[in-house]
């Protein structure tokens, strides 16, 4: 995994633990992407805060330039999700709480719904300075592949 | 007959001429402000800080998604009151020394040696979310005494009255003032208690009872067990109850 990767998942409070496992799994996936002659280009994690102010972790979201690459529930489950993205997002909505777009803060909150073809839908959450993350992720690879 | 709590201090006084002074009391919240100071400073207390994420991301990942604590900061480390130490000291001196007059076995508690003898001076409590925590916890918070080279004991306490909790001694040399006010080396004990959330709820509500039941002789005749109506039997097996319904609800997890 490289350094940016590590300073972004630093960054939403994970350790060297779930580092490590998330690491696993980049290379399990750059594994099948080398095989089509394409790369990782980002990550995102999607969690949200529960009401006792925990970050909840929910899943891995990996970006190429041709694919995104998810694992659901990447804590509790091995699962391994890819889907050719090349305009194939038909609609997607934001929702957020106490953030402008530019600066987050620790109550900034960013919802991205996304949905596909064939019924296929699903959010893309953030919290606090992850929030700016996910604005990044969604105009380098959410956008550029909505219909 | 044994004294009394509040016949304590003329006790110390006639067998030990020991007078319970403010010197006494004052040199007690020093040496353990000392202690507490120096416990936070030190490697260990550091490395357990550092590294309380850590420890819940190992939890989350090994049980594939249940967190360790529900607070990601370190606990407060706490000291015991004067007044919770010197009941602490009557209790191993005269009202459970089933020796007296006699010393108990390892020898009477004394401003000489209480620091080394009482374990829970300096103390904190980790709360953890589920019963298989305590455990967890406890085994890494070994670990972490191996690696800083501390001697560690643990009690698994599941006590009569409903109270269910690890408690990790961990041993180190610490310097304090003495009663003349010079300074000592003396091996304390610092206590860490784990407990899971439940307990720590019924802990909190019922510390003042415990305290209170602690002060007096009980008769051999009163079984609290059948006595229905005494505060006892409620608080009792409410402990008891929790600490069951902790265990079915780790069945229902692990089914999941």
């Amino acid at each position: 995994m490289n350094d940016e990767f590590k300073t972004y998942l630093e960054s939403i409070d994970l350790t060297k633990v779930m580092i490590e496992r998330i690491a696993n799994i980049c290379d399990f996936y750059q594994d099948v992407l080398t095989a089509k002659k394409d790369n990782i280009k980002d990550i995102f994690i999607s969690e949200f805060i529960d009401n006792e102010g925990n970050r909840i972790y929910e899943d891995l979201w990996l970006f190429s330039d041709n694919y995104f690459l998810v694992s659901a529930n990447f804590i509790g489950e091995d699962n391994f999700n890819i889907a050719y993205s090349f305009r194939t997002l038909k609609n997607l909505k934001i929702d957020k709480i106490n953030y402008d777009f530019v600066k987050a803060n620790d109550n900034s909150r960013l919802y991205i719904m996304y949905k596909k073809e064939y019924g296929f839908q699903g959010t893309l959450k953030a919290s606090k300075e992850n929030c700016n993350h996910l604005m990044e992720i969604f105009k380098k690879c959410l956008l550029p592949n909505l219909i | 007959m044994k004294p009394s709590f509040e016949e304590y201090a003329m006790w110390l006084e006639n067998e030990h001429h020991i007078s319970l002074d403010q010197t006494i009391e004052n040199n007690y919240k020093s040496a353990s402000l000392l202690v507490r100071e120096q416990l936070m400073e030190s490697a260990f207390w550091t490395i357990i800080s550092r590294d309380i994420k850590i420890m819940d991301e190992e939890y989350l990942l090994k049980t594939k998604g249940y967190n360790l604590f529900k607070e990601m900061m370190p606990p407060k480390i706490f000291i015991k009151p004067f007044d919770s130490f010197l009941l602490k000291t009557y209790r191993k001196n005269i009202l459970n020394n089933d020796n007296f007059p006699n010393p108990p076995p390892d020898g009477w508690i004394l401003p000489n040696n209480w620091f080394s003898r009482v374990n829970d001076i300096i103390r904190t409590s980790f709360v953890v979310k589920y019963l298989d925590g305590v455990e967890f916890l406890e085994d890494k918070i070994k670990s972490y005494c191996a690696e800083c080279d501390l001697a560690s004991g643990s009690d698994w306490e599941a006590r009569e009255e409903g109270y269910y909790a690890v408690h990790i001694n961990i041993r180190n040399n610490y310097e304090i003032p003495g009663i003349k006010w010079d300074t000592e080396v003396v091996d304390v004990s610092f206590e860490i208690q784990i407990t899971t959330q439940l307990q720590d709820v019924i802990k909190n509500l019922m510390h003042k009872y415990y305290e209170k039941n602690r002060e007096t002789i009980k008769s051999e005749n009163i079984k609290w067990q059948w006595n229905y109506k005494s505060d006892e039997f409620a608080t009792n097996y409410l402990g008891h109850i929790l600490h069951y319904v902790e265990g079915m609800i780790m069945e229902i997890r692990e089914k999941k």
